[in-house]
């Protein structure tokens, strides 16, 4: 989103199509989703591709606001084909450590959980080196920052997009398969999480890795404080005001460079 | 040459009359229905295209302006009797105000920042609608059980809240076609186009934009209490969901943005097209109906970004004048 | 000037080829006379898209059934089916079957905010509204004249869950009811918080304790907050009125965390499910569910509902591939009462008919799939149109079964704590 300044509401579909391919996988196949990973990330990326080469790219150069309805539509497509092929059902699976859980003298953690936090930490290091330190993650992030400059250096801008739409998506492949155990799917889960991952990558200062990762330990503790303190329905009011709160003050975002105003 | 463009704008308004005209003389409640939600939502997305189209501040939040007129109106009414006359005028005003703070607030920030705040700004809504229970009843809603009557904004007969849209969409129309020759409206093109310009120049298009916030959440919130009295219930997810915020801007976009005509247009496009569809199709397969529509959604957004009624317009434009080269 | 006339012939074509395949789409479905026609409401897509689809295919098969044992003097029953995602969708479809359709009478909706969308239009045109499934107390309580609903209220299901702490839980327990640490969480929807709100008003006419009370989305994706108070506060018994998603979340949650209440008490439209137990496995044996009774287990039927229901579970089988959930039997139930035992009775098809013979039916206790009687509030009675003998029941998983455990009319199993 920050590279690219594409804000994708079908985003949270591709998790939704994420959780499903490591459903069915487990369903069919009785793949572990923690294998399936293997499998889900390429089919995501892949995914990510084709939906950049014909439906992100007619949108580039085009007002902004048509990518955001081009990307909502979508959304409205996938949500109903999921409801097509697969029923409303609420579909689950069973594996054994799902509820496992480590203690540490009266803190018990969730081990697919704590699994989670840290595939997480590392898939943002990884990011983080490829943006610094390969060819493609230079060339990610020059585009980011000027895309007409990045063009006459030499870079191939509609590549640079393809890759990094495409890393997003495949990124949801590592997520998908990691949140199967303890979560559950259906055709409109996608909503419940884009709005949070759009707070969180503002927040954290568009195109900053670091940043996201931060916001979204910020929000996740925001969450529980106010839920627990206030009333949880209104936890994620707070953190939307909050939101709104970072965009006017700092709209780098809290923990995004100074001066990289976008 | 303006006159030849003014005039077109003329006879395809009276099109449209021609088009509306059959239905309106017919008594089909659903027809009736339709037509209702499409004059509605002409109107409603006609009011985000105050803001969304002439400054170019895309909101993504309008649902909230909606549902505080909604509220408004339908609590005094199931509360204090009050009639929905002078509720709707309350509810607008609150909104109105709440428009206009919200705009002195945001209107810093551009392009998707804004469109993230105002979303976030109607998800706030939606919550406190959802959490403050002693007044709004929460998630079970709100029931009007008022006697039909005037006074009362309820009628049996579904032609009079026909009529009541038709002057609604009328309303912003004619608000609309204000903007398009008065110093307001050029305050606002101005910023949209280039906000530096325009402030070397001396203009406040922050002012400007404020103003027409307010402008626009109160239509809004009225266009609200219209709904509410055609449906005789409502609830957080019906009146401030997110769906409605996105509804405003697409219409919009599909018809064309920034003129009088555009979101009639979008809205005599795609509301009897969804109803039509969810009718044809509804129960025959689940979803697909919605399939079908976010395909059709995606081909014109690709195909005519710029709407349907620019397109239009510009095509008979260059008509006339070829006609007239002729002559 | 030519062009101009063409573009407009064109936005009329478009707008009149909409009106004819509106019409077309209608008229498919019915070939006039020899039929009778009904208009059903459901949320087939949409996040209600689930029990929406359940409850309509039980009221499908109970229509194929009805046909199947001759219909009306030889007439068939066809639907005339809607899909009503949201409030604003069910009233637009409402005005549809009513107005397009000319149906005397329509069955719906499953969510309690569909039905009051749905019906305020039924009502206002004088026809008539039938629903099985939405529970919030305000769909009778409004008094409309042409409104009726099979199933219990969601203060029915609140006394009853009450009820069985009172009469059951604590006796066993050995406590008052005084003693007992109450704590009652809620989705904030319509379903959740009127089922709440019955609860909170019976306890406090009891003198329950209740140590926490909260409201929560049934959309969002973690509860943690709530659960890890809820651990702190060591209640004896949770009621819980969740959908689906949020039961598992926060069964899920509270197995984590390390949160054991005495009991659980959720409902069928959550803790009861199918994807539940799938969820959960082993670990939902000993949860209980308030809701529709006998919800799974057809033993103690008489004869003639026990052939009802076993000629349901086959064909939602061979139609589904699935166990049935409450949902269809509940989407069934309804259908049949009023197929089987309203319409024969009605002289002419006419919403006015329909409604007096409704007024008037009644059925014994036992004479219905679900074990309820029928007897349906008159018109100046409170709650006009509610079927006065419907009653939820509470069951309680044992052995990745549900089986009724209170009341002990209808009760298969005696609990286990």
């Amino acid at each position: 989103m920050g590279v690219m300044d594409i804000t994708n509401f079908a985003h949270g579909e591709y998790l939704m199509l994420s959780l499903y391919a490591s459903f069915w996988l487990f369903e069919f196949f009785h793949i572990d989703p923690y294998l399936s990973v293997l499998l889900v990330i390429p089919l995501m990326f892949l995914l990510g591709l084709l939906t950049e080469k014909f439906l992100i790219r007619p949108t580039i150069g085009k007002p902004m606001f048509i990518h955001i309805f081009v990307t909502l539509g979508l959304s409205v497509i996938l949500q109903n084909l999921a409801l097509l092929l697969w029923s409303g059902n609420f579909r689950t699976i069973q594996v054994p450590f799902a509820t496992h859980t480590i203690n540490f003298g009266d803190i018990s953690i969730s081990t697919p959980r704590l699994i989670i936090f840290m595939v997480t930490l590392t898939v943002a290091y990884l990011i983080h080196l490829f943006l610094n330190y390969t060819w493609m993650g230079k060339a990610i992030r020059a585009t980011s920052q000027n895309r007409n400059s990045a063009q006459l250096m030499g870079i191939n801008i509609n590549r640079v997009f393809m890759v990094t739409f495409a890393l997003g998506t495949a990124c949801l492949g590592i997520a998908g398969p990691l949140l199967m155990p303890i979560y559950y799917v259906y055709p409109t889960i996608g909503f419940q999480f884009v709005l949070v991952a759009f707070v969180a990558v503002v927040m954290g200062g568009l195109g900053s890795v670091k940043g996201a990762v931060l916001a979204s330990m910020l929000i996740g503790i925001i969450e529980t404080l106010s839920g627990y303190f206030l009333d949880p329905a209104m936890k994620q009011a707070i953190y939307f005001l909050l939101f709104i709160l970072v965009l006017i003050f700092k709209p780098s975002g809290i923990f995004g460079e100074e001066g990289k105003v976008v | 040459m303006l006159e030849k463009i003014i005039n077109n704008k003329v006879k395809i308004i009276a099109f449209l009359i021609f088009v509306i005209a059959p239905s309106l003389l017919s008594k089909d409640d659903f027809y009736a229905g339709i037509l209702f939600q499409t004059l509605l939502w002409a109107g409603m997305s006609g009011t985000w295209n105050l803001l969304g189209g002439y400054a170019g501040q895309f909101s993504l939040g309008h649902a909230a302006f909606f549902g505080i007129g909604a509220y408004t109106s339908s609590l005094l009414a199931s509360g204090l009797h009050l009639t929905p006359w002078l509720g709707m005028l309350a509810g607008a005003s609150l909104s109105a105000m709440v428009g206009v703070i919200l705009g002195a607030i945001c209107f810093r920030l551009r392009g998707h920042f804004f469109s993230l705040a105002t979303l976030a700004f109607g998800q706030i809504v939606y919550i406190i609608a959802l959490s403050w229970r002693s007044v709004t009843n929460g998630s079970e809603g709100v029931l009007i059980m008022s006697s039909p009557g005037w006074s009362e904004m309820a009628f049996n007969s579904k032609m009079a809240y026909v009529y009541l849209a038709l002057i609604y969409m009328l309303i912003v129309v004619g608000v609309s076609f204000y903007l398009d020759r008065s110093r307001l409206g050029y305050f606002l093109v101005a910023y949209r186009e280039n906000d530096e310009a325009a402030r070397a120049i001396g203009v406040n298009t922050f002012l400007a934009r404020v103003i027409v916030s307010g402008i626009s959440a109160f239509l809004m919130a009225a266009g609200g209490t219209l709904y509410a009295q055609y449906m005789y219930y409502i609830d957080p997810d019906s009146v401030l969901s997110i769906a409605l915020s996105v509804q405003a801007p697409l219409i919009a976009i599909v018809g064309g943005l920034g003129g009088a005509l555009g979101p009639v247009f979008g809205s005599f496009l795609i509301l009897p097209m969804t109803q039509m569809l969810r009718a044809w199709l509804g129960t025959s397969f689940s979803g697909l109906h919605l399939i079908i529509y976010g395909v059709i959604l995606i081909v014109v957004l690709l195909l005519i970004p710029e709407g349907i009624f620019p397109k239009l317009t510009e095509y008979l434009k260059k008509r006339t004048e070829k006609e007239n080269s002729k002559c | 000037m030519k062009k101009i006339k063409i573009i407009s012939a064109i936005v009329m074509l478009m707008f009149l080829l909409t009106q004819v395949l509106g019409c077309s789409g209608g008229q498919k479905a019915a070939p006039v006379e020899e039929t009778i026609r009904i208009g059903t409401i459901f949320p087939l897509s949409g996040p209600s898209a689930l029990n929406g689809q359940d409850t309509f295919d039980g009221a499908d098969i109970a229509r194929e059934l009805f046909n199947d044992k001759g219909g009306i003097n030889g007439k068939k029953v066809v639907y005339v089916s809607a899909d009503a995602p949201d409030a604003n969708a069910a009233t637009q479809e409402a005005d549809r079957l009513i107005s397009k359709e000319k149906v005397p009478v329509i069955l719906g909706t499953q969510s309690s905010s569909l039905a009051f969308a749905a019906s305020a239009v039924a009502e206002r045109n004088k026809v008539v509204y039938w629903e099985v499934e939405g529970i919030a107390d305000n769909i009778t309580s409004r008094n409309f004249k042409y409104v009726f609903r099979s199933t219990f209220s969601a203060s029915n299901m609140g006394l009853q869950m009450v009820n069985f702490v009172k009469d059951v839980y604590a006796p066993k327990m050995g406590k008052t009811i005084q003693d007992l640490k109450i704590a009652l969480v809620y989705e904030d929807g319509a379903f959740g918080s009127s089922t709440a709100k019955t609860i909170q008003d019976l306890s406090k006419e009891l003198g329950f304790t209740f140590v926490k009370e909260a409201s929560y989305s049934a959309k969002s994706n973690e509860l943690n907050s709530l659960v890890i108070d809820l651990k702190a506060k060591k209640p004896d018994v949770l009621f819980a009125a969740s959908y689906v998603n949020d039961a598992i979340l926060l069964s899920r949650t509270s197995e984590e965390l390390g949160f054991k209440p005495g009991i659980i008490i959720g409902t069928t439209a959550g803790h009861g499910t199918p994807d539940y137990v799938k969820a959960m496995g082993d670990k939902s044996n000993g949860v209980f569910a308030a809701g529709i009774p006998n919800a799974v287990n057809p033993d103690n039927m008489k004869p003639e509902q026990k052939d009802l229901y076993n000629e349901l579970t086959k064909r939602y089988k061979a139609k589904r591939n699935k166990d049935i959930s409450v949902n269809v039997l509940n989407g069934f139930n309804g259908a049949w009462i009023l197929l089987s035992k309203v319409l024969p009775n009605a002289k002419e098809m006419t919403a006015d008919n329909i409604r007096d013979v409704a007024l008037n039916t009644t059925m014994a206790k036992g004479d219905t799939v679900l074990g309820y009687g029928v007897k349906f509030a008159g018109p100046d009675a409170p709650n006009s149109g509610q079927n006065v003998e419907a009653f939820a029941g509470v069951m309680q998983w044992q052995e990745g079964k549900l089986y009724t455990v209170f009341p002990e009319i209808i009760a298969l199993k005696q609990p286990k704590f």
